[in-house]
C-alpha cells in the first residue's frame, strides 16, 4: 500500500509520538556484563504503575498531551511511587538487586564511586526488590529527583529515607532531563554488576519562563481583558490565568509593574498561659512585647493549640533574634512574598498570593503555615538565583490554582484572555464585579503540565461600558432579538427572495434540459 | 409605511421576473454555439461557458443611523466613527442563457462579510480615559440573489474588451452586535436601574433590495494565446477585472423592526467565466 502524501503527513506525528512514547516508557534491553554470571538476566515484566505514598492507591496519569510517562513537579510534590515488576533469570544466591539512577551509564563502576566524574545515585533501599522471580518493588520519585541537576559528587550512600519536598526543586534548567534507572544485580563486593536492566525516565519539574503581563489591563463591563508577551519556548502548551478579588476600589486605571518583596511575619502567642510578655498593653515603653496588645484580635488556633496573631511590622520584632522571640512567646514565620504595583492613576495595589519568588528556595520553619510541615520547602526555586524581584528564571509556580485560577488557555503563542469570573477563598466562583479591584497574573505551563513562575502583577477594576448595542437601543433602535426574531413579519418575504431565486433556477434548468432533449 | 416601501419590492422583483421570462427565450450560453458572422474565426476553441465566479472587496458603511426611529442620535457614528470599513464578498452566477448578439443572462448569488469594531466607551471616564479595553463590534453578512445580464457582445464580436453588466434582485443581511463577552444583550431599565423588560439579543436579519451596474475588463485581450491555453487546461474562458457601483438597500423590506444595514458603495474584484 502506498500512502498518499497527505496521509503520510497525517501519520508522521502519530508515528513520532508512538516512537517517543516507546523511548520514554519502554525498558532498554537487559544486559549481562562481562565478568559476571552469564546466566543472570533482568527484564521488565508488565507496565510501570504509579501509586500515592501509601503504596497502594493508584495515582492517575496525566492527559496524553502532557507526557503522562514523565515525572513532573506535581508528581514529585505528591511524592508518588513507581512500581516495577521484574523477571529474573538465573536467580543469584549472593547478589543483591540495587537500583541506581543518573544521566550516565550507571552500570559502570566509576559512576557509582566517589570522585570519578559523572555519577549515579541509589534510588531504592537495599531489599526493595526481593531476590525472587518475579520480583516487584517500589521507588519513591523523590529518591529519583533529589539529585537531578546536582553537580556535586558523592551521593552514593544507600537509600535510607524519602527526601522532603526540597527534592522537587533540584532542576535548574528548562525542559525535560533524561535519566535512566539501572536495575542491577551487584555482587557482594558492592561494586560489580552481574546483570543490568535500564529504564528511561524523563524528569521535568520546572515550568516555562514567565510571560510579561502587558499593562494597563483593559477594562470591560464585568470583565477584564489581559494580554501578555510570551517567552519563546517550544515546550509551552498554554497559559494559566490567576485573579484575586481585592474588594471595592476607587483606584485608577492600570498599574505599573513593581518588584516582588519578601517579608517574614512574626507570630506571637495569645491567650491564657502567656507569661513572657508581662508588659503587654503598655506601649509607652516601646518594648517589643508591647505588640501583645493585639492579643484580643487573635482568632486562629495553631497546631499547638494556642492562638497566635501576626505582629505589625512597626512592633520591631523583625530585628529580634529567634531566642528573643521565643522568650517573648513569639516565633518567626515563613517568608511571605508580596508584589506591589504602582497604579497609573495613583495609589498602589499588591498581592501576596499571586506572586512567586525568583530566588532560592525557602524552608518553612514555622508551625504557623497551616498545611505545610516544618522543614518543607514552600517557595519555588529559580535557576538564576537572582535576588528577590530580580531577573526571572525557570521555576515552578506555587500559586494555588484551585483558589485563584480563573482560566487557562492553550497554545504556544496565545497572548490574550478575557477574565469574566473569579474564585473566592471559600472555593466558590462568581462573576467579576464592577467597582471591585482585581489583581491579575499569568503563568505558562509546559508539555509536562508544569506551571512556571508567574508574571508580573497587574491590577484593574471592571467598570460599565456602553457598547454599540447599548447605544443603538438607548437611542431608540427597534431591531434585535435573534436571527429568527423577525419571522412573523419578515419570514415570508425573506423566504420568497430565495423562493423566487430557486424558482428561476428551476425554470432555467427545465428549459435547458428540454432544449437538450430536443 | 412609505410608498417607496411598497414600490421597492416590485422594482426588486422585476429583474428576476424579467430573467425568468428571458430564460424561456434565450439560448444556452455556450460560447461555441453562438451564431454570427464574426464568431467563427475566434470562438471555435473555447470550452463551454456556463458560470461566473467573482471575488470582490470595497468599502462598506452601513446606514444604521438613517433609520427613522433613531432620529439624529447616530449610534453607529458615535461608536464606530467615520473610519473606512471594508467588505469582502464572493458571487456565483449561472449564465443560464445567452441572448444573441447581446450577452448572457442568469441568476446569481452572493455572500459577503463586513465588520465594524471599536473600543467601547466607559459609562464614567476613569482618570480621564473615556474608552474601555472592551471591543464592540457590528458584524454583517450581506447576501443577495439577483438576475445578472452581462453584455459581452463588444468583447465577443468587436474585440473591445469591456463587458458592462447589470444586476438586480433581493437581499438579506445577517447582523450581530457583540462585545468582548460575546453577543451583546440589552435590558431596558428604568431611571432607577430596575429592569423594565426582557433582554434583547443583539442579532437579527434585514431584508432589502440590491441593484448594481458595473464594467468588466476582459483580460483575455492581453494575450489571447495564453488565455486560450488557460481555457484548454482549466476551462476558464474569461478572466476579468471589474468595478461595480452597488446600491445595497437593506432597510427592512416588509419588516417592521429592522436595523438599516444597507450601503451604497463601489467594489472592485476579479472574476472568472467558465
Amino acid at each position: 500500500m502506498k500512502l498518499s502524501r497527505t496521509t503520510a503527513r497525517w501519520l508522521a506525528p502519530l508515528v513520532g509520538v508512538g516512537l517517543g512514547a516507546l523511548t520514554v516508557a519502554c525498558p532498554r534491553p537487559a544486559l549481562a556484563l562481562d565478568g559476571g554470571s552469564s546466566s543472570l538476566g533482568l527484564s521488565l515484566s508488565g507496565a510501570v504503575y504509579r501509586y500515592y505514598p501509601d503504596g497502594h492507591t493508584a495515582y492517575n496519569f496525566r492527559a496524553a498531551n502532557l507526557n503522562p510517562q514523565d515525572i513532573n513537579f506535581q508528581d514529585c510534590s505528591d511524592d508518588i511511587i513507581l512500581q516495577f515488576s521484574l523477571s529474573v533469570t538465573g536467580l543469584p544466591t549472593t547478589d543483591t538487586l540495587e537500583v541506581w539512577a543518573g544521566s550516565t551509564d550507571c552500570s559502570q563502576t566509576t559512576a557509582r564511586q566517589t570522585g570519578s566524574g559523572p555519577y549515579c545515585w541509589q534510588v531504592a533501599p537495599r531489599g526493595a526488590f526481593a531476590n525472587a522471580n518475579p520480583t516487584t518493588g517500589q521507588i519513591h520519585v523523590r529518591n529519583l529527583t533529589q539529585y537531578v541537576d546536582d553537580t556535586t559528587v558523592g551521593h552514593f550512600a544507600p537509600v535510607t529515607s524519602v527526601p522532603g519536598p526540597a527534592a522537587c526543586h533540584t532542576q535548574t534548567t528548562s525542559g525535560a532531563v533524561a535519566l535512566s534507572l539501572y536495575f542491577m544485580f551487584i555482587r557482594n563486593d558492592g561494586i560489580t554488576a552481574d546483570a543490568v536492566l535500564s529504564y528511561g525516565q524523563n524528569i521535568d519539574m520546572v515550568g516555562p519562563l514567565p510571560p510579561t503581563l502587558n499593562l494597563p489591563i483593559g477594562i470591560g463591563d464585568g470583565l477584564l481583558l489581559i494580554n501578555w508577551t510570551t517567552q519563546i519556548d517550544s515546550t509551552i502548551q498554554g497559559f494559566q490565568i490567576y485573579a484575586q478579588d481585592q474588594g471595592p476600589s476607587g483606584l485608577g486605571l492600570g498599574a505599573e509593574a513593581g518588584a516582588a518583596i519578601q517579608t517574614t511575619p512574626i507570630y506571637c502567642r495569645s491567650g491564657a498561659g502567656v507569661t513572657t510578655c508581662p508588659d503587654a498593653g503598655n506601649t509607652a515603653d516601646g518594648a517589643v512585647a508591647d505588640a501583645k496588645v493585639v492579643d484580643a484580635q487573635c482568632t486562629t488556633t495553631y497546631p499547638d493549640g494556642a492562638s497566635y496573631v501576626e505582629m505589625p511590622d512597626a512592633a520591631g520584632y523583625a530585628s529580634m533574634t529567634d531566642a528573643e522571640l521565643a522568650a517573648s512567646g513569639c516565633e518567626r514565620g515563613s517568608p511571605v512574598n508580596t508584589i506591589t504595583t504602582q497604579q497609573l492613576g495613583g495609589g498602589t495595589c499588591s498581592s501576596n498570593v499571586l506572586v512567586d519568588l525568583f530566588s532560592t528556595s525557602v524552608t518553612n520553619t514555622s508551625t504557623f503555615d497551616s498545611g505545610v510541615a516544618d522543614g518543607a520547602t514552600t517557595i519555588a526555586t529559580a535557576t538564576d538565583g537572582g535576588a528577590v524581584g530580580g531577573s526571572v528564571g525557570v521555576g515552578i509556580s506555587e500559586i494555588d490554582a484551585s483558589a485563584y485560577g480563573v482560566g487557562n488557555v492553550g497554545g504556544n503563542t496565545t497572548s490574550s484572555y478575557t477574565i469574566t469570573s473569579v474564585r473566592y477563598p471559600d472555593g466558590g466562583t462568581g462573576p467579576l464585579i464592577n467597582g471591585h479591584q482585581y489583581a491579575v497574573a499569568v503563568a505558562a505551563y509546559d508539555d509536562d503540565g508544569n506551571v512556571g513562575i508567574v508574571s508580573n502583577l497587574g491590577c484593574q477594576t471592571p467598570a460599565p461600558v456602553t457598547d454599540f448595542w447599548d447605544k443603538y437601543k438607548e437611542d431608540g433602535g427597534l431591531a434585535g432579538g435573534g436571527f429568527c426574531a423577525l419571522e412573523a413579519p419578515g419570514a415570508p418575504v425573506a423566504g420568497s427572495v430565495f423562493g423566487i431565486g430557486a424558482g428561476t433556477a428551476l425554470v432555467a434548468y427545465g428549459r435547458r434540459r428540454r432544449r437538450r432533449n430536443s | 409605511m412609505s410608498r417607496s416601501r411598497h414600490v421597492a419590492p416590485l422594482l426588486a422583483a422585476l429583474p428576476i421576473i424579467t430573467l425568468a421570462s428571458l430564460l424561456t427565450r434565450a439560448r444556452p450560453a455556450l460560447a461555441d454555439d453562438e451564431s454570427g458572422v464574426l464568431h467563427a474565426r475566434h470562438k471555435s476553441y473555447e470550452s463551454p461557458q456556463n458560470f461566473a465566479f467573482e471575488v470582490r472587496f470595497g468599502p462598506y458603511h452601513p446606514r444604521v443611523d438613517t433609520a427613522p426611529e433613531l432620529g439624529n442620535t447616530g449610534p453607529y457614528q458615535a461608536i464606530f466613527g467615520d473610519g473606512m470599513r471594508w467588505q469582502i464578498a464572493a458571487e456565483f452566477d449561472w449564465q443560464a442563457g445567452r441572448i444573441p448578439h447581446l450577452g448572457t443572462i442568469g441568476p446569481g448569488f452572493s455572500v459577503g462579510y463586513t465588520s465594524s469594531s471599536a473600543y467601547a466607551p466607559l459609562v464614567t471616564p476613569v482618570n480621564g480615559s473615556t474608552l474601555s479595553g472592551e471591543t464592540t463590534t457590528l458584524m454583517i453578512i450581506p447576501m443577495y440573489a439577483v438576475a445578472v445580464i452581462r453584455i459581452d457582445v463588444l468583447s465577443r464580436e468587436l474585440h473591445v474588451p469591456f463587458v458592462p453588466y447589470v444586476k438586480g434582485g433581493l437581499g438579506v443581511g445577517l447582523w450581530q452586535a457583540s462585545n468582548s463577552g460575546g453577543t451583546s444583550s440589552y435590558t431596558p431599565k428604568s431611571a432607577s436601574g430596575a429592569a423594565t423588560g426582557a433582554p434583547v439579543k443583539g442579532e437579527g436579519h434585514t431584508v432589502g433590495t440590491n441593484l448594481a451596474v458595473g464594467l468588466a475588463l476582459d483580460l483575455n485581450f492581453l494575450d489571447r494565446r495564453t488565455s486560450q491555453g488557460f481555457d484548454n487546461t482549466t476551462g476558464i474562458n474569461h478572466t476579468f477585472l471589474f468595478g461595480e457601483l452597488q446600491d445595497y438597500n437593506l432597510n427592512g423590506l416588509f419588516q417592521t423592526n429592522a436595523m438599516y444595514i444597507g450601503n451604497v458603495n463601489w467594489t472592485v474584484g476579479l472574476g472568472f467565466e467558465f
